[in-house]
């Protein structure tokens, strides 16, 4: 189908180097995989009219999910469906992503035709979230786009003040850096809490994002409410006679390793590398320059955090430690046990739209920590070079 | 409590909520649990039937809450 709407004003976004919306938007407008090119014509059409208005048209609406859901949809709505009918309706569906987002071709040819069968054609892989985005559908499409999905193996993904989908590294899979299995935690997790993932129960949403080290590929530390990150006890694993290569080959070990050691607790004699393990804080920096130099401890485990978002509107929040180190095997019970407690105190104290992190910060850590029983401990820092979670009630002073 | 009895105190609950302040989920798991000594686990369950009846749906309005479905 020709283009039904001209649009200069988007038109220019095609230019440059980099990919382009428009017209991956234009191939979806144009397809003859696509059965309704309606949706993609006339999302060209409403967005240039935005363009030129420098206005949004499209509107919110109650849709949030299938029969029994309450997550997994997005719904949205023009607010000029006159002019432009292929956008009436045009809600967003989250499918969950496989961990590590690994994928058959068969397994994307299969997404993508339900996808041109059903929708827009159009695709998010994948939302910041993790999910597997689909843009872009009618009311009347989504039992059915979530039959042919679930019949074959896909579900929906989490939305609302649900757990949403939780995401993870590749891990084990395809790095050799991964101090626990990511993936089969993701799979875990997912399995363990779909109620709370597809029936919104929670005060307002809760992530988990896995990481195998603190190189942190999923970006957990930024952006998960739980953020689950590899580590190791132990001394860092040395081979001298590659670190030796490594000066050889020319790396300048002082100034690119020594020197950027963010503990300061290694030094480099032009011919021995030392590292005061009891200083490090296994930050990865050194492990990821000299790969053959150097790896991590031999017993290994996770750290967990607590408490960062990402919001728009006020500054970003990071995560911070509330369990140093624990070993991350199945069946995972004492971490789920943990979760279970850590939502019991949101569900108790949390306001409507507040994340776990911000309840912990009105409420204060101490009383976090007495209500979930987690015993404090020094690593608990909330950034670098501040621990301000020492405390001492009334009955620990001796008068 | 019988789980039938329990569905129809929270289809009422809610019912009487539309149009002014409405329930998330949570609200309505504690309302049970104070004035009918109802557990969370069960208030749950029985939530989960109503929904997955279409005899209550979930809404998205900043937060998660829970109404009755609009008459088409
Ligand atoms: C049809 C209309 C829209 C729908 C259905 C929609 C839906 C969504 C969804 C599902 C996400 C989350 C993606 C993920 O899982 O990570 C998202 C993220 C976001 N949306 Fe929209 N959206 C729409 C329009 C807009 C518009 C017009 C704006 C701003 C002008 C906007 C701004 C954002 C921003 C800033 C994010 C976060 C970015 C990110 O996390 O990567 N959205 N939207
Ligand atoms: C004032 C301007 C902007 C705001 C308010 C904004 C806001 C956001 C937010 C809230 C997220 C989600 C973070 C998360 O939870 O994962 C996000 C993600 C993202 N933004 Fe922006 N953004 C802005 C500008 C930009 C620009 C200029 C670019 C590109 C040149 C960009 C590229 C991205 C990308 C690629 C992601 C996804 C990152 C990920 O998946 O981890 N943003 N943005
Ligand atoms: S976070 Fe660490 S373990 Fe995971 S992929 Fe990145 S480097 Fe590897
Ligand atoms: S892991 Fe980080 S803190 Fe530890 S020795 Fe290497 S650079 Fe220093």
């Amino acid at each position: 189908m020709p283009q039904k709407h001209p649009t200069p004003l988007i038109d220019e976004l095609e230019k440059g180097a980099f990919p382009s919306f428009v017209k991956e938007i234009k191939r979806a407008a144009e397809s003859s995989n696509v059965q309704d090119n309606n949706y993609a014509q006339d999302l060209l059409g409403q967005l240039e009219l935005s363009y030129k208005e420098k206005k949004t048209h499209w509107k919110h609406g109650g849709i949030v999910g299938v029969r029994g859901y309450g997550s997994g949809v997005i719904g949205r709505y023009s607010d000029i469906p006159d002019q432009f009918p292929g956008v009436a309706h045009f809600h967003t569906i989250r499918v969950n992503q496989p961990g590590g987002f690994f994928y058959t071709t068969e397994a994307l040819r299969e997404i993508c035709d339900i996808w041109d069968k059903y929708g827009s054609g159009l695709t998010n892989m994948h939302g910041s979230t993790g999910d597997i985005i689909l843009l872009g559908t009618k009311t009347d499409n989504l039992e059915p786009v979530f039959a042919e999905l679930s019949s074959r193996g896909w579900d929906l993904g989490g939305s609302g003040s649900a757990v949403r989908t939780p995401s993870c590294c590749v891990g084990p899979a395809r790095c050799e850096w991964a101090c626990y299995d990511t993936l089969e935690l993701t799979y875990q997790i997912t399995q363990r809490f779909q109620d709370e993932l597809h029936r919104p129960m929670f005060p307002y949403k809760f992530k988990f994002k896995m990481a195998g080290c603190a190189v942190d590929c999923i970006a957990s530390i930024a952006r998960a409410d739980m953020s689950i990150i590899g580590t190791w006890k132990g001394n860092i694993q040395i081979d001298q006679d590659e670190v030796r290569n490594y000066a050889k080959n020319g790396m300048d070990i002082q100034a690119e390793i020594v020197d950027m050691c963010p503990t300061g607790c290694m030094s480099w004699d032009g011919n021995e590398l030392k590292i005061n393990d009891e200083d490090c804080n296994r930050c990865m920096h050194c492990i990821a320059k000299m790969t053959k130099a150097l790896r991590q401890g031999e017993e290994k485990g996770a750290t967990i955090l607590l408490g960062s978002k990402a919001p728009i509107v006020t500054g970003a929040l990071m995560s911070w430690v509330i369990v140093p180190f624990i070993k991350l095997e199945p069946p995972y019970e004492e971490l789920f046990d943990l979760v279970e407690r850590i939502w019991e105190f949101w569900d108790e104290h949390g306001k409507n739209r507040e994340r776990v992190g911000e309840l912990i910060e009105r409420m204060g850590f101490p009383v976090f920590l007495k209500e979930t029983g987690i015993e404090p401990h020094p690593a608990m820092v909330k950034e670098p070079r501040r621990d301000p979670f020492f405390f001492w009630s009334e009955e620990d002073v001796e008068k | 409590m019988d789980r039938e009895e329990l569905k129809k105190i929270i289809y009422e609950l809610v019912e009487k909520s539309m149009g002014k302040k409405l329930y998330k989920p949570g609200d309505l798991f504690k309302k049970l649990e104070k004035e009918h000594g109802v557990s969370k686990a069960e208030a749950k369950a029985a939530l989960r039937e109503l929904m997955d009846a279409g005899t209550l749906i979930y809404s998205y309005k900043g937060g998660s809450y829970v109404e009755i479905p609009p008459k088409e």
